[in-house]
């Protein structure tokens, strides 16, 4: 269904950083929601409606969040679904708006983890986590993206030269990326020779976390008009989670299935996207969303690397990605969107897209047993 | 300690971890069956804990006990190469040992 009638008009973020001292998962929500305040030209008070992600938020929720910045919204929402946080948001914070519960949502992610907190956070994602995974000592989500991983290789043929590529791809991206905690060039030899994680995986394969948050505004095309805001278009999202009852491999994802309506509801392809945004917890999973989204029709994936990605002819993970940007906990879900409408706003500096209109965003996540359970895809397009 | 799965009622499909409805037929109803053993599809070793400076690696296998559930488990040192392994339960920790071993 059409979410004509509600845009994206602003988005925005902080620079991502390691180890940060002297702030906190609330600081970085206020200095999101200001930078896109500022960036429309809106005032705190036209804020009626309020999205909220974050894994280190607890014990408050979206309506603390609120109150600290003095907002009365007419919309609340918390979010809780970490790689698909960013497009789940959208796609309610649209929905809000279309329909007019809410004129003008600010969705915003933040998460500043310390080393206690990533490994809290690791052994508790969730129940079956705490109870089947960390009592393995199982390292976090590695270990079971290196069995993803060794699985897509043998059946494809990959080598790690391969998926090199991708990560080598990704951080000269992030060279043009101010807010990207990661911009030199990394070399196909220091890729290989990286120490091991959980092999195959090295350390170049695993994102590096960060403190950072990200921030969306959605507002009725109406008022965005009457306000003269460049707007970015929704031509569709679709959703499709646990699509498998976790009984398959991990090496699709439910984006497979909802492929097809996605680009029907867009009146789109693949191939009209300019810039492609898809969640990039693991190389892998770059590659698993790609295929399941139909951008690699037809071609081998080894040969689908090195023609389009290594190229940067497709241009995948235009910010360097969290494999090089960082990984801002639940605010990585949001990675991928506000590095879209950057783009769509021709906003994106040393790393701009030449005359990009469209674009694919894609989350994914949710760690259960094996893999992954959420996935989730957006298409959009700026008005001109 | 020996693995027992939970298995639905109605359909047979075999769940771990445990679920509440059956995720083949939905079903409530379920009996656990006794898991003795499987195959391992695949393992990794993980070099790298968060927050522990430096420690063995730990040796994971993903075991398959029928066509559509598998396992993870930590693989102990002397069933490293084989394919068939035999599974329990070590206090809370899912081992997979070497099928000779003793439980």
């Amino acid at each position: 269904m059409s979410f004509a009638g509600a845009s994206i008009v602003g988005a925005a973020g902080v620079p991502y950083r390691r180890r940060a001292e002297g702030i906190s998962t609330t600081t970085l929500l206020r200095d999101a929601f200001v930078a896109l305040l500022r960036q429309s030209g809106l005032r705190r008070d036209d804020i009626d409606g309020l999205a909220v992600s974050s894994f280190t938020l607890r014990p408050d929720h979206a309506i603390d969040v609120a109150w600290k910045f003095g907002l009365a919204p007419r919309w609340i929402m918390d979010d809780a679904n970490g790689g698909a946080s960013g497009i789940n948001m959208l796609q309610h914070a649209m929905r809000a708006v279309q329909h007019g519960d809410a004129s003008a949502v600010a969705v915003l992610s933040a998460d500043h983890l310390t080393s206690s907190d990533y490994v809290s956070l690791t052994e508790n994602y969730n129940s079956t986590v705490r109870d089947h995974l960390a009592r393995l000592k199982f390292g976090g989500p590695n270990s079971l993206f290196s069995i993803l991983t060794s699985a897509l290789m043998e059946n494809e043929g990959l080598t790690r030269e391969d998926l090199g590529q991708i990560c080598i791809a990704q951080r000269s991206w992030a060279a043009g990326n101010p807010r990207a905690v990661y911009r030199e060039p990394l070399s196909l030899s220091a890729y290989l020779s990286a120490k091991s994680v959980a092999g195959p995986l090295g350390i170049f394969d695993c994102v590096p976390i960060v403190s950072g948050a990200e921030a969306v505004l959605v507002m009725s095309a109406e008022r965005a008009t009457e306000l003269r805001l460049p707007q970015v278009k929704v031509l569709s999202i679709k959703a499709l989670h646990n699509f498998d009852r976790h009984v398959g491999d991990g090496l699709t994802t439910g984006l497979s299935v909802v492929a097809k309506d996605l680009w029907a509801e867009a009146d789109c392809t693949p191939a009209d996207m300019d810039v492609v945004q898809c969640y990039d917890d693991y190389p892998v999973m770059v590659l698993v969303q790609l295929r399941d989204l139909g951008f690699t029709a037809g071609m081998e994936l080894r040969e689908f690397i090195r023609s389009r990605i290594a190229t940067r002819q497709l241009p995948v993970n235009t910010s360097g990605g969290q494999l090089s940007a960082g990984q801002p906990g639940a605010a990585g879900g949001m990675h991928g969107l506000v590095e879209a409408v950057t783009q769509l706003r021709h906003e994106a500096g040393q790393r701009q897209v030449p005359a990009a209109r469209r674009a694919l965003v894609s989350g994914y996540g949710m760690m259960e047993y094996r893999y992954c359970l959420c996935a989730n895809a957006a298409v959009l397009e700026i008005e001109t | 300690m020996t693995l027992d799965i939970q298995v639905c009622i109605e359909c047979g499909q075999y769940h771990y971890p445990s679920v509440m409805l059956c995720s083949h037929c939905g079903s409530g109803d379920f009996h656990t069956a006794r898991v003795k053993s499987g195959n391992i599809l695949a393992r990794t070793e993980v070099s790298y804990q968060a927050g522990e400076d430096s420690q063995e690696p730990v040796s994971l296998a993903l075991v398959e006990i029928d066509a559509s559930t598998r396992v993870l488990a930590r693989l102990e040192r002397g069933a490293r190469r084989a394919d068939a392994v035999q599974l329990t339960l070590s206090g809370k920790v899912l081992v997979a040992k070497a099928m000779d071993t003793d439980s």
